[in-house]
């Protein structure tokens, strides 16, 4: 029997938005063989802050992934900036976790920074100093201008973090993907990642953020994904932002819901809006 | 001594001696054989899960400085080569290897293969240097020598076996005794140093038992393919259980299938290598595991993979053309506009509506056109039903991500008690309303069609 | 000096170590910080059955065909690697080992019943001899030079070329395969072409010196120079140096040791003697109080939460 290609990307249906940054239509995505997120279906504009928010195990992480082709998906298709995740690669940042990588390896700050610039400096052809200068700028707007030449297993946590970030910075990308860029990193890294993240906005460009933090999501960003194995709203954060989708992502979790309300109310009050 | 296992005969008789273990050469080296693929699967497995796996590949290469070493220091003395001594040798330099790796550990930042790599060379290189010396001494004795280094199982005597048997049980015996810590100890070190479990002195054992294990191997297969021992059963086991416990037993058992397959086969053709001949047979049984193993094996993982796949189309077909109907009143839909309803590609969909036929759960009313069938609707209206249970259970009481449950493959019924799925289906009752009944067929009925026979 | 040290023999000696030490370093330097190191000893091994097959075909020693069947042996070994690793899960040391100990055995059997076993020796191949290297002339534009000579400059040459080529490529797979795809770079096709770097390190070894002094030369200078520095680009250079420090100093051990020892005037293998001085030159540095305590500091900075 003719069995015709299994192709996702081949797939038709529903048109993608050509105008969203990110366009996520019908995806399931089945990760050591059992669905973890189910009948996706989203539209992130471009220009935004948004977060990605859930409970562990929501599928933040793998959401991120599938759309960057980093995870097989089961069904649906993706567009980024109106196009397929593989045309528009060059386009894209990814800012891994960080425990994704091995920081004993023997390359300094400034080398890993310079990675950012490896499509545009191309094939065969040496880092020159231009691409450092490029990447010192990156560093200094990070707070880490002067441990530009120290091996990388001499970072602090947050330092790391802000590497990474800097990384994504020389990358020049219309559209970011970070995952958990927040998670366990000291005072000053959290303002200083936010600080060029808004920058990054103020720019035009998108940044999708893995967030883990409901008290500062509120604050921090200007569009809400809520996820748990499926997608309980999207939108922006004035209207999104209700108890009644934060009840249906944490489910019955009162103490947490507590603590949400606190937040919301220290927030200014804006779940009546 | 190193000639056939077996007095010559018509091909036929001498297998059945070899089968039947009519011979008692045959029946000591079997014995051997297995008993050194048995406590090899038992240490291998902890080494796995240690992430040293091919440590034993450092302990059998470092035995042959050990045994050079023995030969030349016996010989100088004036004795008899001797293979207890020869023995000793190896298993010092063996442990001194071991004790070189964890030292190289704990004072460098060096990882555990840059460790074993150095400590390789450096006692194998050794190795070949007391062997070049042996070579110019003159004598017989470097062709002894070789067979350590490639092995020769079948001039294993009683009296090797006894010595095998004895190490064997030893091992055995202090891995039971201390199964729960060293299994600890490969799970979670610091959790087992924080209730007092020295980690120095569980490797210590663990070290122990490899170098023992490396050592009645020695004679069988050989001091380079020493770490197959300890490196293939527990990697083959590992296709079979998710439990520690069983993986040791499938492990041993594995490696002692594998040894006396790898016997008998080499005593069969006398020519073939019997060290080699054993590690094949290892891989052979390596294979089958990678295969058909039930846990993550090739082809019970493409299975699962295919079935979810198939599932999920499934879902989406039934649950779409249910939507289709009551949006619309038409009971029949074309493909093209089926195409429409979600992403996904014609491929996709016609897999899935074949499937859906033949299962009777679609009908195709004319080329291109489909409906459910009066069975595919009752099935689609309990799906519709058990994703909104799932989804209403998820918003209201789920305190976790819900990643574990496959709504579509799990009836909720199956996970959740019944007064709870009562009471979520009152909250939801408006909702599935007129769509979904509340009971809409019994549920084993729904069980027996779930996964549908292929091609039934 | 010793009375029986020649230039014209034993500098040969030495100047094919030194080569056959400095076509380790780059690609051992790379094996060691993507913590491969023992994956030089499984391709050493792993080789042997291509080695046996190339042998069946062409019926000698010489010629391409063992060196092709080495490099696709070694291949085999990384790809049946990634596959156990990747889609069946198997713990990466674990995964190693079966499958380099399975070819070997395969090879071992290959070798004794296809082979003759008095010309393809199975011990030669882990062993080597170095000693031989002298005697095995050709004549190059009037001068005689060892018959591996070309080959083992030519390697360099081919190695130095594609590892200078893609360093960048190269560092980014190995330090962040994510970034790497998102730049561009083919991580998979990376991976493979540092494999074949250490398996024709291991072969052109096989033909000349044996896989003791690849195992020896491709992971330990590395280590050594790790310990030094925290730039890659000097782990590598500094590892080179090392290397040839470690051949010089080997082959003098081998030939003067026993003098010096026992009194004895035949010399003992240079392969394992150059392995026997890295190994012990590790745990020398190892144990220097001031790189020991160093080390463990670095360790402490290492964040991983």
């Amino acid at each position: 029997m003719h069995v015709p290609p299994r192709h996702a990307d081949a797939a038709i249906g529903p048109e993608h938005d050509p105008d969203a940054a990110v366009s996520i239509h019908d995806m399931t995505v089945a990760y050591q063989r059992r669905p973890v997120l189910w009948d996706l279906d989203l539209d992130i504009p471009r220009g935004v802050l948004a977060a990605v928010i859930g409970p562990n195990g929501a599928g933040k992480s793998t959401m991120i992934k599938a759309c960057l082709g980093l995870v097989p998906k089961a069904s649906g298709s993706v567009r980024l900036l109106g196009g397929r995740p593989r045309a528009v690669r060059g386009r894209i940042g990814y800012v891994p976790q960080r425990e994704s990588v091995d920081w004993d390896f023997p390359v300094s700050a400034l080398d890993v920074v310079c990675m950012g610039m490896y499509r545009r400096i191309g094939w065969f052809r040496p880092v020159r100093r231009r691409h450092r200068d490029a990447a010192m700028t990156a560093l200094d707007r990070v707070g880490l201008a002067d441990f530009a030449k120290r091996q990388i297993s001499r970072l602090s946590g947050g330092q790391q973090q802000r590497v990474f970030l800097a990384r994504a910075l020389v990358q020049e990308a219309d559209l970011y993907f970070m995952d958990e860029p927040f998670a366990s990193v000291d005072a000053a890294t959290e303002s200083a990642i936010l600080e060029v993240l808004r920058e990054l906005r103020d720019g035009g460009r998108t940044v999708v953020v893995v967030h883990h933090d409901l008290q500062t999501a509120r604050e921090y960003f200007d569009w809400l994904v809520l996820l748990n194995t499926r997608l309980v709203a999207s939108g922006a954060m004035g209207t999104t932002w209700t108890p009644g989708n934060l009840r249906s992502t944490y489910g019955g979790r009162l103490t947490l819901l507590e603590d949400v309300g606190r937040a919301m109310g220290e927030a200014g009050g804006g779940i009546k809006r | 001594m190193s000639g056939p296992i077996l007095a010559t005969g018509p091909e036929t008789e001498g297998l059945l001696r070899i089968l039947l273990l009519q011979d008692f050469n045959t029946r000591i080296v079997v014995a051997g054989a297995m008993l050194l693929g048995a406590v090899g699967g038992l240490v291998g497995t902890f080494l796995m899960f240690r992430r040293r796996a091919l440590i034993g590949d450092v302990l059998g290469h470092a035995m042959l400085p050990g045994v050079a070493g023995a030969f030349l220091l016996l010989q100088v003395l004036g004795f008899e080569r001797n293979l207890p001594g020869l023995l000793t040798g190896g298993a010092v330099a063996a442990t001194l290897a071991g004790l070189m790796v964890l030292g190289l550990r704990k004072i460098t930042r060096l990882g555990d293969d840059a460790v074993m790599a150095i400590v390789l060379s450096g006692f194998f290189g050794f190795g070949v240097v007391l062997l070049s010396i042996v070579q110019t001494t003159g004598g017989g004795g470097q062709a002894g020598l070789e067979d350590f280094v490639f092995g020769k199982t079948a001039s294993m005597v009683t009296a090797d076996v006894v010595v095998i048997a004895i190490g064997g049980l030893g091992v055995a015996i202090v891995g039971s005794i201390l199964f729960k810590d060293l299994g600890l100890l490969c799970f979670d070190e610091s959790f087992s140093a924080s209730i007092g479990r020295p980690s120095g002195l569980l490797d210590l054992v663990l070290l122990t038992m490899a170098v023992l294990t490396a050592l009645i191997g020695l004679q069988a297969v050989g001091l380079v393919l020493v770490v197959a021992v300890m490196v293939i059963p527990p990697a083959a086991a590992r296709f079979i259980t998710d439990d520690l416990r069983k993986t040791v037993l499938w492990s041993s058992g594995i490696g002692a299938t594998g040894c006396w397959i790898g016997v008998t086969l080499s005593a069969v053709a006398p020519g073939l290598p019997a060290g080699a001949m054993i590690v094949l047979s290892m891989a052979g049984l390596f294979v089958v595991t990678l295969v058909l193993g039930g846990r993550r094996g090739l082809v019970p993982g493409w299975l699962l993979a295919r079935r979810v796949r198939r599932r999920v189309g499934r879902d989406h077909l039934l649950r779409s053309m249910l939507e289709h109907r009551e949006l619309t009143g038409e009971s029949e839909v074309a493909v093209e506009t089926i195409l429409g309803f979600r992403v996904w590609s014609a491929g996709e969909v016609s897999a899935s509506l074949r499937a859906g036929r033949r299962v009777g759960e679609v009908v195709e009313v004319e080329p291109g056109r489909w409906r459910l069938s009066e069975r595919g609707e009752l099935e689609a209206i309990a799906l519709v039903r058990n994703h909104r249970l799932w989804e209403y259970y998820l918003l209201r009481h789920a305190d976790i991500a819900a990643s574990h449950v496959d709504r579509a493959a799990d009836r909720i019924e199956h996970v959740l008690d019944p007064v709870l799925v009562r009471s979520l289906e009152v909250e939801v009752g408006a909702a599935i309303g007129a769509r979904a009944p509340e009971s809409p067929h019994p549920l084993g009925d729904v069980a027996s069609v779930e996964e549908p026979e292929p091609g039934g | 000096m010793l009375p029986d040290w020649q230039w014209s023999y034993d500098g040969w000696i030495v100047l094919v170590t030194s080569l056959v030490a400095v076509i380790c370093a780059i690609p051992g330097s790379f094996l060691l910080v993507r913590r491969q190191a023992m994956l030089g000893d499984a391709i050493s091994h792993a080789v042997l059955p291509g080695i046996a097959i190339g042998f069946l075909i062409s019926g000698d020693r010489g010629g391409g065909w063992m060196l092709s069947g080495a490099i696709i042996a070694g291949l085999t070994t990384t790809v049946l690697t990634q596959f156990l690793r990747g889609i069946a899960g198997v713990e990466r040391g674990a995964a190693l080992g079966v499958v380099f100990s399975t070819l070997f055995a395969l090879g071992l059997l290959l070798i004794v019943q296809v082979a003759d076993s008095v010309e393809l020796d199975p011990a030669c191949v882990l062993y080597g001899q170095v000693e031989l290297v002298p005697l095995d002339l050709i004549d190059i534009g009037g001068i005689q030079v060892p018959r591996v000579l070309p080959a083992l400059i030519g390697v360099l040459l081919a190695t130095g070329l594609v590892v200078g080529l893609v360093w960048k490529e190269l560092v980014v797979s190995s330090f962040d395969p994510a970034t790497a795809q998102g730049q561009g770079v083919p991580t998979a096709i990376m991976n493979q072409i540092l494999m074949v770097l250490v398996a024709t390190a291991c072969v052109v070894a096989f033909e000349s010196v044996g896989s003791i002094l690849v195992i020896a030369l491709l992971v330990t200078p590395a280590a050594i120079a790790r310990l030094f520095t925290d730039r890659l680009l000097r782990v590598v250079v500094i590892s080179a140096a090392i290397g040839i420090g470690f051949s010089m100093l080997g082959h003098f051990a081998a030939v003067a040791g026993p003098t010096l020892i026992f009194d004895r005037q035949q010399a003992v293998s240079t392969a394992g003697m150059t392995a026997v001085v890295a190994t012990i030159a590790l745990g020398i540095v190892a144990c220097l109080p001031v790189i020991g305590i160093r080390g463990r500091r670095q360790r402490s900075h290492h964040y991983r939460t």
